[in-house]
């Protein structure tokens, strides 16, 4: 980790707290989405009107599979530029139309710009690429929020207001042109009349008098701020002026600027502006030293304000996401993020607000449109709300760890004729049907028979994780008898519970329903929790399984043993793969360490949670809530 | 007097086919066997097993295609068939049901006992 110090003068560059790295991964590692799979749609033009003067309405026919949060944008790669990642080549626009819409609207202006020119002349029917949406990474659902927008500020806006994403909106819509002022004063009315939304749409320059009859002390509603930098900075004055709290204000752009944002964005202003990344940037109190190590830090280090916009980015940065300091100039990380799922960075920013730093894999796009999977790291290092995030690039890691698991499924497939043979031959000699053989022959025979019968558990529960790993397990829920899938695997196991002379005791309710769920899964689940309880509680032991309904979404198996427990200074590993508690592993040889780690991923899979309690030397209970409704994971199949 | 019935299987791994061939004419059953997906449509059309049991990697046709194949036959169209295979991945078994597959079979994890209760069951 490091920091930015500062050896002399105001500010302080040392973390809020101690930073509690909350490391999250976000699924396997590589479970995550595959390289090649970008968010990229072929659709066609359904509509392409010009509203007003250098302003058009671009209608795209809206993919199926394709949702959005209102605020999300899109690239719109043209067709002559569609082999073309190149940020110029493309355009980012926010979808201005509402979520359910089969349209997806976008509101272009078209003046003096190539790119817009082109998208003016794009016909009915013509095909245009979309990739995203992005830039899912700063925004939220609003509701009664205050939103004052100046000029095209208004897009995000618009698909807010548009999809009735959120009530009660109050919208104060500036527009230096007349015409388009009109045009959503229209538009807009339209829907306000509805739904419960105030709009005013005004061609004149903000003023104190707009607000007065709006802001008052009382009002505690967040007021939103979107436009070019000039408007956003009148309205903020003004408000200001008015008595506002700055809190209350948010904004899409790094504005209003803290004093410590604004110094770090100063000193590296030179390096935007010249682009030159050697250039050492100089600010009195910063360590040039300190700042040297940022800089040539192998690992990608970017430093952002409050609002997530970049202030500074080093080398590595630069190298691993192929933009330049200029067009990282008044951008955020989403440039080149917003690829994850919404809920990622919405835990991102709750973590970073309360102070914690975050941990966690992710997947970005970098400039030239390859995707690259990285480990990063997000620490809050300044009071007023300046972050620091760093990178680690682990896309070779991810591809090796993923040729390693299709490597044992590979191996995993061809150890299973051999096992077959073994197995179907030993079982023909032990039935007598080749000829009568002596007590002697069939022990041995047993031994082989059985000693082959364990390898082919573990084949298949390497095999299990690989599918796991790899995304092709697949769960496929059909009406199941939860009750009866417990009771075949009980059978299977009334053997080894007789032998070590267990007492078992079997419960469910009699009102447990049909449930939708894989019943593969679930035996799975029971077989391995069972088969561990059998394994590790000593004879005369007991084992309980209770089945009962939770709630009404959700089915509780309980399967409690009084075995030797799991130690507690080892109870977080219980779930991983290959690990095996000291306690075991001295007590028995047998066993793979991948039980309860194929037990755990199933059953997350499936939409359920796995927790235990335990004692040294009392017993374990394993507890799996079932969802009544399984999840379907539909990953690619091989 | 019952006919015995006829099962042809068309497995490529000499041991298995070998093992499943004795079991199942140890318990009466008249055994057909082939080697290749083609060998296994010929003997199909031509001597009317009462099931088919058919690996899904085989050479020269694999189970997948002989089975289409043998679908589009009068007779083959109705047969019983049962897929053999260690490759219980879902698409080539979702692609073996779709194609009238009756039930499947993983090898290493049956018993041959169970295979001949099945075989049974099935020809009931």
């Amino acid at each position: 980790m490091i920091w930015l110090l500062a050896s002399k003068g105001t500010i302080s560059f040392m973390p809020i707290k101690q930073p509690k790295y909350s490391v999250k991964q976000v699924g396997l590692l590589s479970n995550l989405p595959e390289i090649s799979r970008e968010p990229r749609f072929r659709v066609k033009v359904n509509k392409n009107s010009q509203v007003i003067q250098n302003a058009i309405i671009l209608s795209l026919e809206c993919p199926s599979g394709f949702t959005f949060i209102p605020g999300q944008y899109i690239w719109l790669v043209l067709p002559e530029c569609s082999k073309d990642y190149g940020v110029i080549d493309r355009g980012a626009y926010s979808i201005s139309s509402g979520v359910n819409n089969p349209t997806l609207d976008l509101f272009i202006r078209t003046t003096n710009n190539k790119f817009t020119s082109k998208v003016k002349k794009l016909k009915i029917g013509e095909e245009v690429d979309i990739i995203g949406p992005m830039g899912s990474a700063f925004l939220a659902p609003i509701s009664g929020v205050i939103m004052i927008s100046g000029g095209t500020g208004i897009s995000p806006f618009l698909s807010i207001i548009r999809s009735h994403m959120a009530e009660k909106l109050h919208l104060i819509a500036y527009n230096s042109n007349k015409e388009e002022s009109i045009y959503y004063d229209k538009e807009l009315q339209k829907i306000s009349d509805t739904y419960d939304y105030q709009v005013i749409c005004k061609t004149a320059e903000p003023q104190p008098s707009d607000f007065r009859q709006i802001i008052s002390k009382k009002d505690k509603r967040p007021i939103f701020i979107s436009g070019p930098q000039g408007f956003v900075d009148t309205v903020t004055n003004i408000l200001l002026d008015l008595g506002v709290k700055s809190k209350r204000m948010r904004y899409e752009k790094n504005y209003p600027q803290t004093e410590e944002s604004k110094l770090i964005k100063d000193m590296f202003a030179t390096v935007f502006h010249n682009n030159k990344p050697n250039t050492t940037p100089t600010l009195p109190g910063v360590s040039d030293f300190f700042l040297q190590i940022v800089r040539q830090s192998s690992n990608y280090v970017i430093i952002t304000d409050h609002n997530g916009y970049i202030l500074f980015a080093n080398q590595s940065c630069i190298n691993m996401t192929g933009y330049t300091l200029a067009e990282m100039q008044g951008q955020s990380p989403r440039l080149w993020g917003g690829l994850m799922p919404y809920i990622y960075y919405q835990e991102a920013w709750r973590s970073l607000k309360k102070g914690n730093a975050i941990k966690r894999v992710v997947i970005n796009r970098r400039r030239d449109g390859s995707l690259y999977t990285a480990i990063a790291t997000t620490t809050p290092i300044l009071r007023k709300g300046i972050y620091m995030s760093s990178e680690e690039n682990i896309t070779t890691l991810r591809e090796v760890d993923k040729t390693k698991t299709e490597f044992i499924s590979i191996a995993s497939h061809q150890l299973r004729t051999p096992l077959s043979v073994v197995n179907w031959y030993a079982e023909m000699l032990l039935s007598g049907d080749i000829g009568k053989i002596s007590d002697q022959q069939i022990k041995y025979l047993r031994e082989i028979y059985l000693s082959n019968q364990r390898m082919t558990e573990l084949v298949n529960s390497l095999l299990d994780v690989s599918r796991l790993e790899l995304g092709t397990f697949v769960i496929k829920p059909e009406t199941t008898n939860i009750v009866k899938v417990a009771q075949n695997v009980v059978d299977e196991q009334k053997i080894k519970i007789d032998e070590k002379h267990l007492k078992f005791s079997f419960q469910f309710e009699e009102s447990i329903p049909t449930i939708q769920s894989d019943p593969k899964f679930l035996r799975i689940v029971m077989q391995n929790l069972l088969s561990n309880a059998v394994k590790y509680t000593p004879v005369n032991g007991k084992i309980n399984i209770t089945i009962s309904l939770f709630d009404k979404n959700n089915v509780l198996l309980k399967v409690s043993d009084t075995g030797l427990g799991i130690p507690k200074d080892q109870r977080d590993k219980i779930f991983t793969k290959f690990f095996r508690a000291d306690n075991v592993r001295s007590t028995s040889t047998e066993g793979t360490g991948l039980g309860l780690y194929i037990v755990k991923s199933v059953v997350e899979n499936s939409g359920g949670k796995i927790w235990f309690t335990s004692k040294k030397n009392k017993g374990t209970v394993f507890n799996v809530l079932i969802p009544v409704k399984s999840l379907t994971k539909k990953k690619d199949v091989k | 007097m019952e006919k015995v019935k006829k099962i042809l299987i068309v497995e490529d791994e000499i041991a298995l086919i070998t093992a499943l061939s004795d079991k199942l004419t140890n318990e009466g059953y008249d055994v057909i066997k082939a080697m290749d997906g083609k060998e296994g449509l010929k003997s199909a059309i031509l001597e009317r097993p009462d099931i088919v049991l058919l690996d899904i990697n085989l050479p020269v046709m694999d189970g997948i295609t002989m089975l289409k194949e043998l679908r589009k036959d009068e007779f083959g169209k109705s047969v019983e068939v049962v897929m053999l295979t260690n490759f219980n991945e879902y698409k080539l078994l979702a692609d073996a049901l779709a194609q009238g597959a009756h039930d499947y079979i993983v090898k290493s994890d049956w018993k041959l006992e169970d295979i001949v209760k099945l075989v049974s069951d099935k020809l009931k």
